[in-house]
């Protein structure tokens, strides 16, 4: 019952915020207006060909975040896990740059993109079973793994020298802008949260350590596909919005005490949340100091970090 | 004739290339209450990792029902035999009818009204039904030990493998613990776990192996244990002497004796 009330809650805080993304921006637009009088053909223009499509981008970007960060906290067993922290989301930007220095066709940029995520998520599993996965080992190999992938990122521009440079360094800080790169992409990401989802059970066997999902039933091959499903997830996500920071991590944290950890549950849950959530980050960027744009990540990675310090220190106060 | 449920031949094992287990042969039997005993390191766990297939043996042959487990798939495995081991690491906030659930993983799709059934009726059984709706975190260790072979055996009903279940339990939640394990040894399960306190399995199982260094020192009724056999697995002296309720071994290790076993040797 209780988790019927949060589905329907977070149902409707995604409806309120989508209203939201298509009404705000450099001009204020009533969506209900639109809606009877027709006869507005620029704000209908406005609506459905600029903010519509970019809303749908941020939303599934959102919920493409969150979703992996629910599968990396489960599978690292660390709850700072996330596709930014990691590293794995920083992969995949650096096999996007590759592909556009090489002047390759956004169409197969994102096999790329996966190549990138897929490569930074073995690096990381193999260095977290060198070091026998303690947290602190974790998060230093995830940034020093984000450190690398984002030096090899400016290395190729200063190379590059190429003009889409600019536009490429916004995208990375977070652009829902350029979604129209990828727009496959909006199509391909919920099938795979779909696909991820399939594997709940899995997901929750494995967050109890690797012997005891292999000893309950999850075979080697079940844990490489969700690995593999999830870069590619990070990948997409990465095509649609950049890097945005912290969702995948922040967004699992606020959904778990709701849905009793049950990835049955958290799945979706963190898909509505954080489809809302990057959906009102952006609607911020847009609007804060219009008519320019702030990129997302600038909104996401202060509420972010913010959520970050209360979290230290909640758990500072708890243990004391 | 008792019908042989696993079987290790010669396995060698160990970890980063090194021996721990070497050239050991044991068999099981269908109904056996078997308890590992040894000295830290002896390799109890490494056996029954080799058992429950999580570690590969570097030669040898481990059969279930006749067949090599590493042929077996996981899903099959475990549909027959299950195991309770510490969890180490951050445990995330599951429900206890939640954790218990998850042993019907191996037996295919979740929610089915059997499967729900099967659970409440193995959450009553192993006594649990007042810890259904608390979280698993909040759980006392003899709590949470009774909430996982309630999961292992929602599982599996055949094999129960368990790696020191008892180790950081009260004497109430020992007795607790085992005399569960007991009940569904009488009703068929085959129990197989490594534990460090003697005297709570010389209490319980009806056989005992005794491993040293990897090797197995001493395999029968734990009515055969002996001092003589006892300062051969731990290198110290012990008394025993029956228990006149039970009739069963008590055994102690002599500290002064221990001294005295210590000087000779040097």
């Amino acid at each position: 019952m209780k988790k019927t009330i949060v589905f329907f809650t977070l149902l409707l805080l995604s409806a309120v915020s989508i209203a939201i993304g298509i009404s705000l921006g450099s001009e204020t637009i009533n969506p209900i207006k639109i809606f009877y009088n027709k006869s507005d053909l620029l704000s209908t223009e406005i609506i459905t060909r600029l903010r519509l499509p970019r809303v749908i981008t941020a939303f599934i970007s959102g919920s493409s975040l969150a979703v992996c960060g629910v599968v990396f906290q489960s599978f690292f067993r660390n709850p700072l896990a996330d596709p930014f922290i990691t590293g794995i989301s920083g992969g995949a930007a650096l096999g996007y740059a590759i592909s556009v220095v090489l002047a390759i066709p956004p169409h197969y940029g994102i096999f790329f993109s996966i190549g990138g995520s897929i490569l930074a998520i073995f690096i990381l599993s193999s260095l977290i079973s060198n070091f026998s996965g303690s947290t602190s080992s974790f998060i230093l190999s995830g940034i020093s793994l984000s450190f690398i992938f984002s030096s090899c990122v400016m290395l190729i521009f200063a190379i590059a020298k190429s003009e889409s440079v600019h536009k490429i360094i916004i995208w990375m800080m977070g652009d829902l802008n350029s979604a129209n790169n990828a727009a496959f992409s909006i199509y391909l990401a919920p099938l795979f949260i779909l696909a991820i989802w399939s594997f709940h059970r899995h997901i929750d066997l494995i967050s109890l350590g690797d012997d005891f999902a292999k000893t309950s039933g999850v075979n080697p091959w079940e844990v490489l596909l969700i690995f593999l499903l999830t870069s590619v997830l990070v990948a997409l996500s990465v095509l649609m919005g950049g890097i945005i920071p912290f969702i995948g991590l922040m967004i699992p944290h606020i959904i778990r005490p709701l849905s009793s950890s049950l990835t049955f549950y958290s799945i979706p849950f963190s898909a509505l949340c954080g489809g809302a959530f990057l959906v009102i980050c952006d609607s911020i960027s847009r609007s804060i100091i219009s008519p320019y744009e702030l990129p997302v990540g600038v909104i996401t990675g202060l509420l972010g970090g913010l959520f970050f310090f209360m979290t230290i220190f909640r758990q500072r106060s708890t243990s004391e | 004739m008792k019908e042989i449920i696993l079987q290790c031949s010669n396995v060698s094992a160990g970890y980063n290339k090194k021996n721990f287990i070497t050239d050991l042969s044991l068999e099981i039997y269908k109904g056996d209450f078997l308890c590992l005993i040894g000295q830290n390191g002896a390799g109890k766990s490494t056996v029954l990792k080799l058992l429950s297939s999580i570690l590969k043996p570097y030669s040898g042959e481990i059969r279930l029902r006749g067949q090599n487990i590493l042929n077996i798939g996981h899903k099959k495995l475990s549909s027959q035999m299950a195991v309770v081991r510490n969890i180490n690491g951050i445990i995330p906030d599951f429900l206890v009818k939640d954790f218990v659930s998850f042993g019907s993983f191996p037996h295919g799709r979740a929610l089915s009204k059997i499967k729900q059934n099967l659970c409440s009726e193995i959450i009553k059984q192993t006594g649990i039904d007042d810890l259904s709706k608390r979280i698993i975190t909040t759980l006392s260790s003899g709590e949470f030990q009774l909430v996982q072979i309630a999961r292992a055996l929602l599982q599996s009903r055949d094999i129960l493998l368990l790696d020191e279940p008892v180790s950081n339990l009260d004497y109430r939640h020992t007795v607790e613990v085992m005399n569960l394990l007991k009940e569904f040894n009488h009703q068929g399960t085959t129990i197989v776990c490594a534990i460090h306190d003697l005297n709570t399995a010389l209490n319980f199982c009806n056989r005992i192996v005794a491993l040293k260094k990897g090797k197995i020192l001493f395999d029968g009724k734990p009515e055969e244990l002996n001092n003589k056999l006892l300062e051969k697995i731990y290198d110290i002296d012990f008394i025993s002497i029956k228990n006149p309720v039970t009739g069963k071994l008590m055994v102690s290790p002599l500290q002064e004796v221990t001294k005295k076993y210590h000087s000779n040797k040097e």
